[in-house]
C-alpha cells in the first residue's frame, strides 16, 4: 500500500505559506511559527512512529535500522530539513529591525520547507527535477524578482523532463539534469544566478534556498556512474576542483559578509560534489556525511549572520566592526559554526571530512593536496571574517539589540546538532553498504 | 575495589574525560546569557586541572610499581569504514605522564594568576573558555596514543592559541597578528594531516608504541620506505611551524600581543614545545633516516643562533623572553636530532617551568626593578650595561640589522606565502566583480544597508 503520510507535513507547510501571505508582521510571524512548527512536529511524530514500529518488530536496539543507514531514512532527513526551516522562521528578527523579512518572504520560507520535505521522500530523478522547477518558480511569487536569466533553470529542467518522458536515453537524462543542478549548487561558472538571489533576497529566504536538499538528492541519485562516461566523471572532478579553488581564494578578498556566506556555501558544495564525483566508495561516504554535518552548521552561520545584519545592516568586511561587546553570544556562535564548517575536531563534520580527504588522496595526490589547500584557506577565511566582524572598537549598542530567547533556542539546537549530531553520523558511517553505487542504480524506485 | 581496576581502567577514563567536561562546561557558560560569578569559573578550571593531575600521578605510581612500561586506553573503541580507521587512544608512558603533570601544574599556576590578573576584565570568561580548550588539546597531544588523537589536540591548541593572541578585542593589530599565526598553524596542520595519511598507508593504524617496533623491524618495500620518508619530512615541517623554528620564527613576536598569562603558557611553556614533543614521539622514525636527523640538528642550531641574535635586539620584555625560549627550543630540537631523548625531555620541562616563571614576572618587572633600586640605592643596579651597548658595534651592524628585522623571516613568510595568495584572491575578486556585474548589474563592493 502506498504510504502518503509524508504529504501531511508538506501540506501543512504549503497551507501555512498561503495563510501567512499578506498578513501584517506580528500576526504573520505567529502564523508562520505555528505552521512551520506543526510541520516539523508531524515529521518528528512520523519518524518516532516508524522507529517504534521498527523497534517493536526487531527489538529495542535495532541493528537492522542502523544497517539500512540512518540517513536513508526519509523521515529523519525530512525532519532535519523541516527543523532547519522552522528554526529559520522562529528566529526571524524583530519587525523593527533592518532586514526583518516581510510576510511574503516568510511565506516563501514555508514553501521552501514544503518542497524540501517533499524532496526527502523521493529518489526518482524526474520527481526531483520537477521539485527543482517548483523551487525555482517559488521566487517569482516573492516581491524580489530573481535575475532575468533565472527562468532558464526551470525552463531547461522542464525540457529535460519532457524529453525524458518522450524517451530520452537515461544516461543523457542523467547528464543533462546536472546542468540545472550545478546552477542551483552554485558550481563555478554556473554560480552567478544563485549568488544574485542570495545577494538580493534576504538571508531568511536564501538560507533554505541555497541549502535546499533537492539538488543534493539529485546528485546522490544521479550516482556519477563510471558507466555513463569516464570522460564525464573526470570533467566533473575538474569542474568541482576548479570551483572549490575559485571560491576558496575568492572568499579571502570579499568585501561583504553576506557574499562571504554565500560563496562559502558554494565552496562547500564544490567539496561535496568533488567527493560524489570520485569513483571510490570512501569519498562518496565522506561527502554524503559531510553534507549532513555542514548543512546544520552552514544554516547556523547563515542565521547568526542574519541576526547581525538585522541589527547592524549589511556588514562591510573592509573594516573591523567590533560587534563582540554588544553581541557576545552571536559572536561565540558565529565562531562555533565557522569552525564547524571547516571540520574542527568535535563537530559532526570532522570525521566525514577526514574520510573524504583520505578517499580523495588515495585516488589522486594532486586532488587531495588541492582540496587540503582550499580547506586551509577556507579555515583561515573563517577566522578572518570572525575577527573583522567581532573585533574592533565600537560603542555599545542599544538594549533592544540584546539577543532574544528564540535566537538562543535556535543557537542551542543547532550547536547541539552540529556537535552531538556526530554520534548519528558515526552510527551511520559504520554501516556503509547502503552507499554502494551499484546498489543505487539497481535500487527500485520507491512507490511515491 | 580492586586497585588494578581503579588505576588501570577508571583513572585513565577519568583523566581523559575531565578536561573534556571542563571544556563543555566552559562552552555552556559562554553560551549562556547570564554569566556565573568569576571565582566559579576559575574554580571549575582549577578543580579540573587538579583532579586530572592527581589521576595522572596515580597512573604513574601504578606504572612505576608494576612492571608495565606503558598503558593504553581507547575510550570510544575503534571506528572503521572500508579501510579507513579512526581511533581515539590515550597512551600513558612515563615520559608523557611526567610532561603532562608538569604542564598541568603550570596550567594550575596560570589559572590562579589569571584569576587576579584579569579580574573584572570583559574577557575573563573568554580567557578561561579558551584556556579550557587549550588544556584539553594539550592533554590530548601529550597523552595521544594514535596520530589522529594527536591531530585533534594539535588543532585545539592551535585555535586556542590564535584566539588568545586576539584577546584584546578593542584593538585590531592583535587580530591581524592572530591571523598571521593561524596561517602558520594551518600549514602545520596540513603537513601533519598529510603525514597521518602517509603513515596510514605504510603502517595501517598508527599507534605510537607499535610504531616504534614496526619501524625497528625495517621496511623492505621501497615505495613504503619513500612514503615513510615523506611522512617524517611532513612531521618535521609541522613541528617547525608549531615551534616557530626557522623559517617559521616570524610569528613568535606577533604572538606576544595576547595577555601575559597566555604568552607564558603558550610561548614560554607548552605550545612552543609541542613541536619538540611531536619530534620526540616520532624520534624512532626520524633516527631511521640519518639525513633527516642531521637536518634537524642543523635547523635547531640555526634557530638557536638566530633567535639569540634576535633576542638581543628586542625592545620589549615579552619578545626577549619569547626568543630566549626559542633559543632553548632550537637546542632541544638539536638534542632530539642527535638522539638524546631523555636530555631533550628534561630540557623541555626545565625550560617550560623557568620561562613560565619569567613570563609571569613581566607585568611586575618594573615594580621589582624599582623596589630593588630603592633597597640598594639608585645607582646600584645598572640601567644598561656598556657591554650590551657595544655588543653591536660597527663591525656587527649587519648582525644587529639581522636581529632587528628578526632575520627577515617574517617578511619572507609574508612575501612568499601570504602575499601571493592575497594577490591571487584580489585578482579573482576583480574577475568575479566583472563577471558578476556583466551578468547581473550588481557590484559586490556595494554595501549600502537595505532599508
Amino acid at each position: 500500500m502506498t504510504n502518503y503520510t509524508y504529504l501531511i507535513p508538506v501540506i501543512i507547510s504549503a497551507i501555512g505559506s498561503i495563510a501567512v501571505r499578506g498578513k501584517k508582521p506580528p500576526e504573520g510571524r505567529y502564523f508562520s511559527i505555528i505552521f512551520s512548527l506543526t510541520a516539523t512536529l508531524s515529521c518528528l511524530l512520523f519518524f518516532l512512529i516508524k522507529l517504534s514500529i521498527s523497534s517493536f518488530a526487531n527489538g529495542i536496539y535495532n541493528d537492522e535500522y542502523f544497517a539500512n543507514g540512518i540517513f536513508n531514512d526519509e523521515y529523519l532527513v525530512a525532519l532535519l530539513a523541516s527543523l532547519l526551516c522552522t528554526l529559520n522562521v522562529i528566529s526571524t528578527p524583530r519587525t523593527n529591525f533592518l532586514s526583518s523579512p516581510n510576510s511574503t518572504n516568510i511565506s516563501l520560507v514555508l514553501l521552501l520547507q514544503a518542497l524540501g520535505i517533499a524532496s526527502c521522500f523521493s529518489n526518482d530523478l524526474k520527481t526531483l527535477s520537477f521539485l527543482l522547477i517548483l523551487e525555482s518558480i517559488v521566487f517569482y511569487l516573492g516581491n524580489i524578482p530573481p535575475p532575468k536569466a533565472f527562468w532558464l533553470i526551470p525552463a531547461f529542467t522542464f525540457l529535460i523532463i519532457l524529453f525524458g518522458f518522450l524517451g530520452l536515453d537515461d544516461r543523457a537524462f542523467r547528464l543533462l539534469i546536472l546542468i540545472p543542478t550545478f546552477c542551483r549548487l552554485g558550481i563555478f561558472p554556473f554560480h552567478s544566478m544563485a549568488a544574485k538571489i542570495a545577494h538580493n533576497s534576504g538571508l531568511s529566504v536564501s538560507i533554505p534556498f541555497l541549502l535546499s536538499p533537492i539538488p543534493f538528492k539529485l546528485l546522490i541519485n544521479n550516482g556519477f556512474q563510471p558507466d555513463i562516461s569516464p570522460f564525464f566523471s573526470e570533467a566533473v572532478v575538474l569542474l568541482s576542483l576548479t570551483s572549490l579553488l575559485y571560491f576558496a581564494f575568492l572568499n579571502l578578498a570579499l568585501s561583504d559578509a553576506r557574499s562571504y556566506w554565500c560563496y562559502l556555501v558554494f565552496a562547500i558544495n564544490s567539496t561535496i560534489l568533488l567527493g560524489f564525483s570520485q569513483n571510490d566508495d570512501l569519498s562518496k561516504i565522506g561527502a554524503l556525511n559531510f553534507y549532513f554535518g555542514v548543512w546544520v552548521s552552514l544554516t547556523g552561520s547563515g542565521l547568526v549572520l542574519r541576526g547581525l545584519e538585522s541589527r547592524y545592516g549589511r556588514l562591510d568586511l573592509r573594516q573591523y566592526h567590533g560587534l563582540y561587546r554588544s553581541s557576545p553570544v552571536l559572536g561565540f556562535s558565529f565562531l562555533m559554526f565557522g569552525i564547524s564548517n571547516t571540520a574542527f575536531p568535535g563537530f559532526a563534520t570532522f570525521i566525514p571530512l577526514e574520510i573524504l580527504i583520505d578517499g580523495i588522496l588515495e585516488t589522486s595526490w594532486l586532488q587531495g593536496g588541492l582540496l587540503m589547500l582550499s580547506l586551509a584557506i577556507i579555515s583561515v577565511t573563517s577566522l578572518q571574517i570572525y575577527f573583522k566582524l567581532f573585533i574592533g572598537n565600537r560603542e555599545s549598542s542599544p538594549k533592544i539589540f540584546k539577543i532574544k530567547k528564540r535566537e538562543i533556542i535556535m543557537i542551542c539546537i543547532l550547536l547541539f546538532l552540529s556537535t552531538f549530531g556526530s554520534l548519528l553520523i558515526l552510527a551511520d558511517l559504520t554501516n556503509f553498504d547502503h552507499y554502494h553505487p551499484a546498489q543505487e542504480v539497481k535500487k527500485p524506485l520507491p512507490e511515491h | 575495589m580492586n586497585s588494578e581496576i581503579l588505576f588501570l581502567e577508571i583513572a585513565p577514563r577519568l583523566a581523559s574525560l575531565i578536561p573534556l567536561i571542563m571544556l563543555i562546561s566552559m562552552v555552556f557558560f559562554m553560551a549562556s546569557p547570564k554569566r556565573p560569578p568569576e571565582h566559579l569559573i576559575a574554580l571549575v578550571i582549577k578543580i579540573g586541572v587538579t583532579i586530572t593531575f592527581i589521576l595522572l600521578l596515580l597512573i604513574q605510581f601504578n606504572l612505576l610499581a608494576s612492571s608495565k612500561i606503558y598503558l593504553d586506553y581507547k575510550p570510544y573503541g575503534e571506528f572503521k569504514v572500508i579501510h579507513f580507521t579512526f581511533v581515539i587512544s590515550y597512551f600513558f608512558d612515563n615520559k608523557g605522564l611526567f610532561f603532562c603533570e608538569v604542564a598541568l601544574g603550570l596550567a594550575f599556576i596560570i589559572a590562579s594568576f589569571v584569576q587576579k590578573y584579569l579580574h573584572n576584565e570583559s574577557g575573563y570568561y573568554r580567557f578561561f573558555s579558551l584556556f579550557a580548550l587549550f588544556v584539553n588539546g594539550m592533554v590530548m597531544v601529550i597523552l595521544a596514543g594514535t596520530i589522529e588523537t594527536l591531530f585533534i589536540g594539535w588543532e585545539m591548541v592551535g585555535l586556542s592559541s590564535a584566539l588568545l593572541v586576539a584577546f584584546f578585542q578593542e584593538r585590531t593589530v592583535p587580530a591581524k597578528n592572530a591571523l598571521h599565526l593561524w596561517v602558520v598553524y594551518k600549514i602545520s596542520d596540513a603537513c601533519l594531516f598529510t603525514a597521518i595519511f602517509l603513515l596510514h598507508q605504510t603502517f595501517g593504524e598508527v599507534f605510537f608504541p607499535t610504531l616504534l617496533n614496526q619501524s625497528l623491524e625495517g621496511i623492505d618495500n621501497y615505495e613504503k620506505n619513500f612514503s615513510m620518508y615523506l611522512a617524517v619530512c611532513m612531521v618535521i615541517i609541522s613541528a617547525m611551524a608549531k615551534s616557530a623554528l626557522v623559517p617559521f620564527s616570524g610569528w613568535l613576536a606577533r604572538a606576544m600581543d595576547g595577555p601575559t598569562p597566555s604568552s607564558a603558557i603558550f610561548y614560554g611553556a607548552i605550545s612552543i614545545h609541542m613541536g619538540a614533543f611531536l619530534l620526540l614521539r616520532f624520534n624512532p622514525l626520524i633516527q631511521l633516516f640519518p639525513g633527516i636527523a642531521w637536518t634537524l640538528v642543523g635547523i635547531g642550531v640555526v634557530t638557536s643562533i638566530l633567535s639569540t641574535v634576535i633576542e638581543k635586539t628586542q625592545c620589549d620584555m615579552k619578545s626577549i623572553l619569547a626568543f630566549s625560549t626559542l633559543t632553548q627550543v632550537g637546542i632541544i630540537v638539536s638534542e632530539i636530532g642527535l638522539g638524546f631523548e631523555t636530555l631533550a625531555m628534561v630540557h623541555i620541562i626545565g625550560n617550560a617551568s623557568l620561562k613560565t616563571y619569567q613570563f609571569l614576572l613581566v607585568p611586575s618587572s618594573f615594580a621589582h626593578y624599582q623596589s630593588t633600586q630603592e633597597s640598594l640605592g639608585s645607582h646600584s643596579v645598572n640601567k644598561v650595561s656598556i657591554q650590551e651597548l657595544s655588543y653591536f658595534s660597527s663591525p656587527s651592524l649587519k648582525t644587529f640589522r639581522l636581529g632587528f628585522l628578526r632575520g627577515g623571516l617574517d617578511a619572507f613568510l609574508i612575501d612568499w606565502f601570504i602575499q601571493p595568495i592575497v594577490s591571487f584572491s584580489n585578482l579573482l575578486s576583480r574577475f568575479e566583480n566583472r563577471f558578476f556585474c556583466l551578468k547581473n548589474n550588481i557590484d559586490l563592493t556595494d554595501n549600502t544597508p537595505k532599508n
